[in-house]
């Protein structure tokens, strides 16, 4: 039983879902309603900052003013003599499990350590924690990881000096990336700690109970009676702003708040200044990659060897996505052995996606072998598409093998990019297009993969209420746009309702069922099969019903006594004489076949439940999915296969060294639309932070001191939409992902696509490439000579 | 944030008199000072505000006497969409539409844009960081540091801070005077003030009009910022040309808005046109002491080839 037990848990699907191709009736439908828009519309949603239990206290931390630094002394008695402080915690606190959790040294100015004060108001906690005074042994900092780092070959493909061998012409290039997490929403936790449970409420992409328990177990000081999980109490809210995996510093902050609650036996609401929040992450990290590529004429690429350098610990290196995307035989990565190189900056995390390094590998290496051949940058990606070394036979033989529509996505994207752009009219070789204002035009292209339903696993059931309507069971992470009426139109398709016959709310209080969790990634489409499984459990419950009548198990009519019992009132089948296989469900009616004017409503199909047994409590038709997708983002036999293809026109001022974006389109393969609306938004939203990224996102430090100058939203610069030109997107539907009627995921792509694509586009404008990003005027005119 | 006291002033007569007293400041609109004090920027915090957009009667924008008045409390957005404005003062129009965001100018009032305290991210860090010499410490951090946004024409007592307001360097071009609650202030002279101080303003003084000589020229405003939905500028430019005579005035390029005098030299009286304006742009960033790159720091020379062709574009924008 074990064993089949962890099969189906562990094998994800490497099939297509042979539902692509049915006719769908609310899948893929626009205009339905948005479930959360109201509430995020008039502003009446909850976030965690608007959340408060009654009578919280409220908790502020310090941070480390100095790039390294520890606590030579430290005197609080001003602190713990102020007005309305409730508990001052230390460092150096003799309970070792409490003093674990505030450390005496800060490793990255803005780092939250030393203390902790706890007070009546928000207000007075800042107060007192000015008060505290401290004598700090600052220590010697580095900003950057050695030069001379030592390195082992992480990718070792083929054979690289062979590749190098056949190439027609080899070139090299640098590029760095300087961009941070970006984050907007302050972080901020609410415990309420009792006896025998815990409530809470927390900011960030973990927030669910998965997340808090898995650092439960090993904290005796959060844990002092051995609460399970069964006693957290969830209280879903709302995210705001926020893109990424913040597990570390989320769990620190719950265990933080819980120890405080603890302590004071109230509820209390631990605080983050926008610094400390700012400064909790940065991106997958900043760093430089050099770049070796060979290739032939006709723009085949025979090796691409890639030394990737990074500030702090990078997740993903250059070459991923070559061996995901690409039909190149020989890579080689020379990584750092060491992937903690200790710079004295905020913990890296995978924030605004951990794939952004390796995409921009992608395309760097095809955009710099296009420019350097002169060619149309689209032909290069077409010729080098493929997975791990093989190309279009094999991924057409893939296809094949796993039930796949035989289509070519990056031949499709390409196409629909181009028609798009008007490619023919707007494509010129570099430096050659100078607008009427005196501007030099330039065109970009990227592309890559589409991110797939991966990763991990998420929970979550469906019943049907009495009332005739379904209610989807669970909790998701507020991320992504229009996650929830997305599931509903998954559920309505697949149990024959109406879209407005479904409902799906964040279920609160002790809900331990999570749909996508803990990750924040993919969620449409591990929820999509999670809630299309259950309903597909749950029509064939209903039509059985419908067919053969409610089946009710009273001993045979006897009480336990063996005495007759009381009359059941069982009804008649609603369909006597047919089959389930005879009957279909649609708008929220069942109806024969072969007969559609023989038909009763799925209402009445649930009034006969009630009649027969289940007046006093729900409905039959209930099922609990699991959905397991493993931990690993490309898995054997599982290739990615839907691909995105995107242009960006821009405008090169070459007095001011000003870039302006003039136009951009957007095609990304999804395989399957399940929400129009919530692909499209996804794209803009996506554009135009990968824009940002490329443009003008940058961490600045001062070189002296390594304090940041610019952790805040007015100095970092983020684009808004009012910073991008016209946005075009476009959906292409191959059905060639490994989620629900052949979708595949989109929240990510864009964002990281679009982060290089003014790489290219510059290169095309002035002749020159830059490959340091953020692109910014300084660097135009540096390379323009102007400087 | 701190709480403080605020003072909701019914005159002018009752805001200048509670700004009489210590640790007491001036506030309008807000979209400057309270990031200000929410971030603990400066070493002392005000005990008390005094809010003057409750004084009546200072939000107008009229022809008068031969001249523009504009009150204090003006939004910028009114004089952004003002026809007016747009007609005969086209510079000043463009300066406040592209100050900052929609959102900031719906609430920000002209008084407060040319009122707020300078810029450097040094002086601006949180928890009052440094101790830089604009706080009466004994070093700029940001001569030695960062200074990719700083001064090009040197610093005021060693401190390269710019000044950020859109809508100085227009109404220097347009010659404007500033009405406070003791004097009348040439607008060029409004900010040549020693550090720590931004403009010449007594603690107990605040002003509450702005006139403009009637203008029949042409004018025009350039700012180069690295967003166009919200950001204060890299560099912007305001000229405006009336019988052959040039007012240029370039900010966020040295402690005050920055009149380039020796750019308004090579147009007065001359015909406008390419080579001219480019003489002008060159004139205008002669002599400048722009901080070259160093390592991953870009120094400001970039900003001296966008003051440059600023300069340039605004003057031909009036050709």
């Amino acid at each position: 039983m074990a064993d089949l037990v962890l099969n189906k848990v562990a094998r994800p699907n490497r099939e297509c879902d042979p539902d692509y191709s049915k006719d769908f009736n609310v899948v893929g439908k626009s205009g339905v309603r948005r479930i959360d828009g109201y509430e995020k519309a008039s502003g009446t949603a909850v976030y965690s900052l608007d959340f408060t239990f009654p009578g919280t206290l409220y908790a502020r931390m310090l941070s480390c003013p100095h790039a390294n630094a520890s606590i030579k002394s430290m005197d609080t008695s001003k602190a713990e003599a102020y007005t309305g402080v409730r508990d001052v915690l230390r460092y150096d606190n003799p309970d070792p499990a409490v003093a674990a959790i505030i450390p005496s040294q800060g490793y990255f100015e803005g780092k939250m350590m030393g203390v902790i004060i706890v007070a009546d108001t928000d207000e007075i906690a800042q107060e007192a924690l000015r008060l505290v005074e401290i004598e700090w042994d600052v220590l010697p900092f580095t900003m950057y990881p050695p030069e001379d780092q030592e390195r082992i070959q992480s990718t070792n493909k083929g054979d690289i000096q062979q590749g190098f061998a056949e190439a027609d012409q080899i070139i090299e290039f640098t590029y760095s990336r300087k961009e941070d997490a970006g984050h907007v929403e302050p972080n901020n936790t609410n415990v309420s700690w009792k006896d025998d449970h815990y409530e809470y409420a927390q900011v960030g992409q973990w927030n669910n109970l998965q997340a808090a328990q898995w650092f439960t177990p090993n904290s005796n000081a959060i844990k002092p009676g051995g609460v399970s999980q069964a006693r957290g109490y969830q209280h879903p809210v709302y995210q705001g702003g926020s893109f990424g995996l913040g597990i570390t510093l989320t769990q620190q902050l719950f265990k933080i708040t819980a120890v405080l609650s603890q302590r004071t036996k109230r509820p209390v609401k631990l605080l983050c200044s926008l610094q400390q929040s700012y400064y909790s992450f940065v991106s997958s990290d900043c760093g430089e990659e050099y770049f070796k590529v060979g290739f032939k004429n006709d723009g085949t690429i025979t090796a691409v060897q890639n030394d990737p350098t990074f500030h702090v610990m990078p997740y993903y290196y250059g070459l991923l996505h070559l061996v995901e995307n690409t039909n190149i035989s020989n890579l080689q990565c020379n990584s750092p052995s060491n992937r903690f190189p200790g710079a004295n900056r905020p913990d890296t995390g995978p924030y605004r996606c951990e794939q952004r390094p390796p995409v921009t590998g992608l395309n760097l290496v095809t955009n710099h072998v296009a420019a350097a051949l002169g060619m149309d940058p689209t032909e290069v990606a077409l010729k080098n598409d493929g997975y791990g070394g093989e190309g279009q036979e094999y991924m057409k033989q893939f296809r094949l093998d796993h039930g796949f529509p035989d289509r070519d996505s990056l031949q499709e994207c390409v196409a629909a990019a181009k028609e798009a752009i008007d490619f023919d009219n707007v494509w010129h070789a570099a430096g050659e297009k100078t607008l009427p204002d005196g501007r030099k035009h330039g065109i970009g292209f990227a592309w890559d993969h589409e991110w797939n339903d991966a990763i991990w696993s998420g929970t979550g059931a469906v019943t049907m209420l009495l009332d005739g309507t379904a209610q989807i069971i669970g909790n998701h992470i507020d991320v992504g746009l229009n996650g929830a009426s997305t599931y509903c139109q998954v559920a309505a398709e697949e149990l024959g309702l109406k879209f407005e016959d479904v409902y799906f709310k964040q279920n609160a209080e002790g809900n331990n069922i999570q749909l996508k969790g803990p990750s924040s990634s993919t969620n449409a489409c591990v929820n999509g099969w999670i809630v299309k499984k259950a309903c597909k459990n749950i029509r064939a419950q209903m039509l059985e019903t419908a067919t053969q009548g409610v089946i009710v198990d009273y001993y045979g009519g006897e009480l336990p006594t063996g005495e007759p019992g009381a009359a059941i009132p069982t009804p008649d089948p609603l369909f006597p004489d047919l089959q389930p296989e005879d009957l279909d469900i649609k708008d929220s009616v069942i109806f024969e076949k072969s007969n559609p004017e023989n038909k009763h409503t799925v209402l009445e199909l649930l009034g006969q439940t009630y009649l027969a047994s289940t007046r006093w409590t729900q409905t039959p038709f209930f099922s609990f999915e699991l959905y397991n997708n493993g931990q690993n983002l490309d898995m054997p036999h599982r290739h990615r296969l839907c691909r995105q293809a995107h242009f960006c026109e821009v405008a090169v001022d070459t007095e001011t060294g000003e870039i302006e974006v003039l136009k951009v389109v957007n095609v990304n393969d999804v395989g399957k639309a399940l929400s129009p609306e919530s692909v499209a938004g996804q794209q803009y939203g996506g554009s135009i932070m990968g824009i940002s990224r490329g443009k003008h996102e940058e961490e600045v430090y001062d070189p002296p001191t390594g304090v940041r100058l610019n952790g805040n939203l007015l100095d970092y610069k983020v684009s808004t939409v009012r910073d991008c030109g016209p946005i075009d997107t476009i959906a292409v539907e191959t059905a060639l992902g490994y989620g629900p009627y052949g979708a595949c995921g989109l929240g990510e792509c864009n964002s990281d696509e679009m982060s290089p694509i003014l790489g290219p586009a510059v290169q095309n404008a002035i002749s020159v490439w830059i490959d340091d990003f953020p692109i910014t005027p300084d660097k135009v005119l540096k390379a323009l000579g102007k400087i | 944030m701190k709480a403080f006291d605020l003072v909701k002033a019914k005159s002018i007569d009752e805001a200048v008199s509670a700004l009489g007293s210590d640790g007491t400041m001036a506030i309008a609109g807000g979209t400057d000072l309270i990031n200000t004090l929410q971030e603990r920027v400066l070493a002392e915090y005000p005990k008390k505000l005094v809010s003057l957009k409750s004084i009546p009667d200072l939000d107008y924008i009229r022809e008068e006497g031969g001249m523009l008045k504009i009150g204090a409390l003006t939004r910028l957005e009114d004089i952004a969409e003002s026809e007016l404005v747009k007609e005969k003062y086209a510079c000043l129009a463009e300066a406040a539409s592209r100050t900052a965001s929609p959102h900031i100018r719906e609430s920000g009032t002209i008084g407060g844009n040319i009122c707020q305290i300078n810029r450097c991210w040094y002086f601006r860090k949180t928890d009052n960081r440094f101790d830089c010499i604009r706080k009466g410490g004994g070093m700029c951090y940001a001569m030695m540091g960062d200074n990719r946004y700083h001064s090009i024409f040197g610093g005021v007592k060693a401190c390269i801070a710019v000044n950020p307001s859109d809508t100085a360097p227009a109404l220097v071009a347009l010659n404007a005077t500033i009405i406070t609650t003791k004097r009348e202030i040439a607008a060029e002279d409004f900010w040549d003030v020693a550090i720590p101080g931004s403009t010449v303003l007594d603690n107990d003084e605040i002003v509450t009009e702005i006139q403009i000589p009637e203008f029949s020229g042409k004018s025009s405003f350039i700012k180069m910022a690295l967003r166009k939905s919200i950001d204060f500028p890299v560099v912007n430019c305001a000229t405006a040309i009336a019988d052959g005579q040039a007012r240029i005035c370039l900010n966020a390029v040295y402690n005050k808005p920055y009149r380039a005098t020796a750019a308004e030299e090579v147009v007065n009286g001359n015909t406008i046109d390419e080579a001219l304006a480019e003489s002008a742009g060159a004139a205008a960033v002669s002599g400048n002491s722009a901080f070259p790159a160093n390592g991953t720091n870009p120094g400001s020379k970039w900003k001296v080839q966008i003051a440059k062709t600023l300069v340039k574009r605004t003057i031909l924008n009036c050709k």
